[in-house]
């Protein structure tokens, strides 16, 4: 398995060749960012030499300080087998996958409304509704508070918490304002969007800066008002 | 142990009493082919199975003067003033009333438990050997053996495998009468033959060590406490050991899992989407039931260990190599095997918080996860190419996050399973 840096040393014709991209431990993504951080990540094997890159888009205003690799069909590259015995072809052939197709995959999710028209980087399962997958669920309605509609993402997650009883949004009180736990963000959000409306805003821009400063990319973050703020 | 079979009644009552445990959905509820709103279905009344809870039988005695009361005292009466002989069998009558129809079960059924004793107290000695459908029904208990003051090794009624305990506490002022006990790390641990409560306790000595640590294990198998179970395979020992049981064979290795059997091995299962998990003990059979593609990961890791067996590595570096190898393998076929009925195929997933490749610190590395298309079933297989059975809070941390992780993507995968896969 190739570590961060020998990643990094397989990128950097790449890296020296569009100012626009960074890498950052094992992911590789787009800069500056605003409200998605979007890129490819690359994978832990244990026990192999190989590594796997994922393209993705994460929605940095749910407060979670991971990537998002929900999405089961995004683009995937596998590093061959046998990778370091010729460090300039696996290094041509990486820079030429990530620059042809795991980078423009993901490049035009810059919003809410960009990321719905791309499907594959949704997170919805195929054959599904929005209302039948949680993680779904929480983007579309954390992307209609971002664009001023709390009502539609109030009942989309009032109806969804009512299935997801373990996590009681009565009980979702302060101390779970960031957990890591999507279902209790998802608890926390509901019961703010059904208390006090007025205080979504502020949380996403918080959860946002949460995320950023999770995945210690502060520098390469560029704060923004959300499209309703405009 | 191949030849090894339930002993049938037994393994009715620990259907019925270990339900909640995931036992009645190994038998069947989680249908490969369920719909998914079979879930909603289910939930209402699957979640209420308390008759108490359902007011079918209430969970407080009847007030004294009540009918209800008044009618059980007249029957208790009425037994204290038969002739002896005709005691146990008007408690019985009284017993038998109380199981008579959902009205008079649920009224009689807290005085029951009450009248049985004074009847029994009542009846001469050799009353007691009568047919115990005077009684109310007796549940067999777990078979212990005490190892010394604080630990014990308990088999479960109806399994074969034995569980190792530490007390916890000293019990009621210090006399050991309501101790907790719990459980300790898995070690593979059996009975041999001998009276009941007294039977030899044959253990694989380094995971006993591993357990309760060097010198304790060394103690407790210098006293006599334990056997070692791999002096079985030299002279006198062997010969006990296939006096030990019929068949001898409770002390041998296991057979390939690839063999039809009814050997147990030790799973964890969650029914509430991996917020709670348990562990017991399931055949392959019924193992196959819920997670079908078990037999075909084992032989995927059968095959990867007999490929890498001839280049004599060391055993870690034998683990490392078959792991690629299989992780390499279900990489290539996972979209096929999605076509065949699973939702979600992902091999060599990291997970933290149910967050997909999540490196963080505490992030749990799950060999296979399998998302079934029921959407209720999620089947977690971890390859074991040693012999040391998984940890219990692998198993807890393992199901813990395939619940999270599952729920995420569809909301109902309720019935989460780890399946250990044993190459050896």
């Amino acid at each position: 398995m190739p570590t961060g840096r020998e990643l990094k040393y397989l990128l950097q014709p790449l890296l020296a060749k569009r100012a626009d991209l960074a890498f950052v431990r094992r992911t590789l993504f787009i800069q500056p960012f605003t409200h998605y951080l979007r890129g490819a990540k690359f994978d832990i094997l244990r026990f192999s030499t190989a590594s796997r890159a994922t393209s993705f888009a994460h929605q940095l205003y749910n407060g979670q300080g991971v990537e998002d690799m929900h999405a089961s069909k995004a683009y995937r590259y596998r590093l061959p087998e046998g990778w370091e015995e010729d460090l300039d072809r696996s290094s041509f052939l990486l820079c030429d996958e990530m620059e042809r197709n795991a980078i423009p995959a993901v490049e035009g999710i810059v919003d809410y409304i960009e990321h719905q028209r791309s499907s594959s980087y949704f997170g919805l399962p195929p054959g599904l509704n929005i209302s039948d997958a949680p993680h779904c669920t929480f983007t579309v309605a954390l992307g209609e508070c971002s664009v001023g509609d709390f009502d539609s993402a109030e009942q989309r997650l009032s109806l969804m918490m009512t299935f997801l009883d373990q996590y009681p949004v009565a009980s979702a009180t302060e101390e779970y304002r960031y957990s890591p736990y999507l279902f209790w963000r998802m608890a926390y959000l509901t019961r703010l969007l059904q208390t006090d409306q007025s205080r979504i805003l502020p949380l996403l821009h918080d959860w946002e800066a949460h995320a950023v400063n999770g995945m210690k990319l502060t520098k390469y973050w560029k704060p923004t008002p959300f499209p309703c703020e405009t | 142990m191949a030849d090894f079979k339930f002993p049938y009644p037994m393994f009715l009552d620990r259907r019925s009493l270990m339900n909640e445990l995931g036992l009645g959905t190994l038998l069947g509820n989680a249908s490969s082919v369920s719909p998914r709103w079979d879930y909603w279905r289910q939930r209402w009344w699957g979640d209420d199975d308390n008759t108490g809870r359902r007011g079918i039988a209430p969970n407080v005695e009847p007030p004294p003067g009540s009918p209800e009361f008044q009618e059980a005292e007249a029957g208790l009466a009425a037994a204290q003033a038969a002739p002896p002989d005709t005691k146990i069998a008007s408690a019985a009558a009284a017993l038998a009333a109380a199981g008579e129809g959902a009205s008079t079960a649920g009224s009689l059924a807290p005085l029951a438990s009450r009248l049985a004793p004074l009847a029994v107290a009542a009846a001469p000695a050799v009353a007691l050997a009568a047919p115990l459908v005077a009684l109310p029904k007796i549940v067999p208990g777990d078979e212990t053996v005490p190892l010394g003051d604080d630990l014990r090794a308990r088999r479960p009624i109806g399994q074969q495998s034995v569980i190792l305990e530490r007390r916890v506490d000293g019990g009621l002022f210090g006399t050991g009468i309501g101790a907790k006990w719990e459980e300790l790390p898995p070690v593979d641990a059996t009975f041999g033959a001998g009276p009941p409560g007294r039977r030899p306790v044959l253990v694989d000595a380094d995971q006993l060590r591993n357990a309760i640590g060097v010198e304790a294990a060394d103690q407790l198998m210098a006293s006599g406490g334990v056997t070692k179970r791999q002096k079985a395979t030299n002279g006198d020992e062997a010969a006990n050991r296939v006096l030990s049981t019929p068949g001898g064979s409770n002390e041998l290795p296991p057979p390939p899992m690839s063999l039809p059997s009814k050997i147990e091995m030790r799973i964890g299962v969650s029914t509430d989407r991996g917020i709670s998990t348990t562990t017991r003990e399931a055949t392959r059979e019924e193992i196959l039931q819920v997670c079908p593609n078990f037999a075909r990961y084992e032989g995927y890791a059968i095959d990867a260990d007999a490929r890498v067996k001839p280049l004599d590595l060391s055993p870690q570096r034998h683990g490392q190599v078959v792991h690629k190898d299989l992780e390499a393998l279900l990489d290539h076929i996972q979209s096929r095997l999605e076509e065949q009925g699973l939702y979600q195929l992902r091999p060599e997933i990291a997970l933290r918080g149910g967050v997909a490749n999540s490196y963080d610190r505490g992030h749990s590395k799950l060999d296979v996860l399998e998302l079934h298309k029921d959407y209720v079933t999620v089947c977690i297989y971890d390859f074991k190419t040693g012999r040391t059975p998984p940890r219990l809070e692998t198993i807890y941390r393992h199901i813990r996050e395939g619940g999270l992780y599952a729920n995420a993507q569809i909301e109902g995968y309720k019935y989460v399973y780890f399946i250990p896969i044993f190459v050896h």
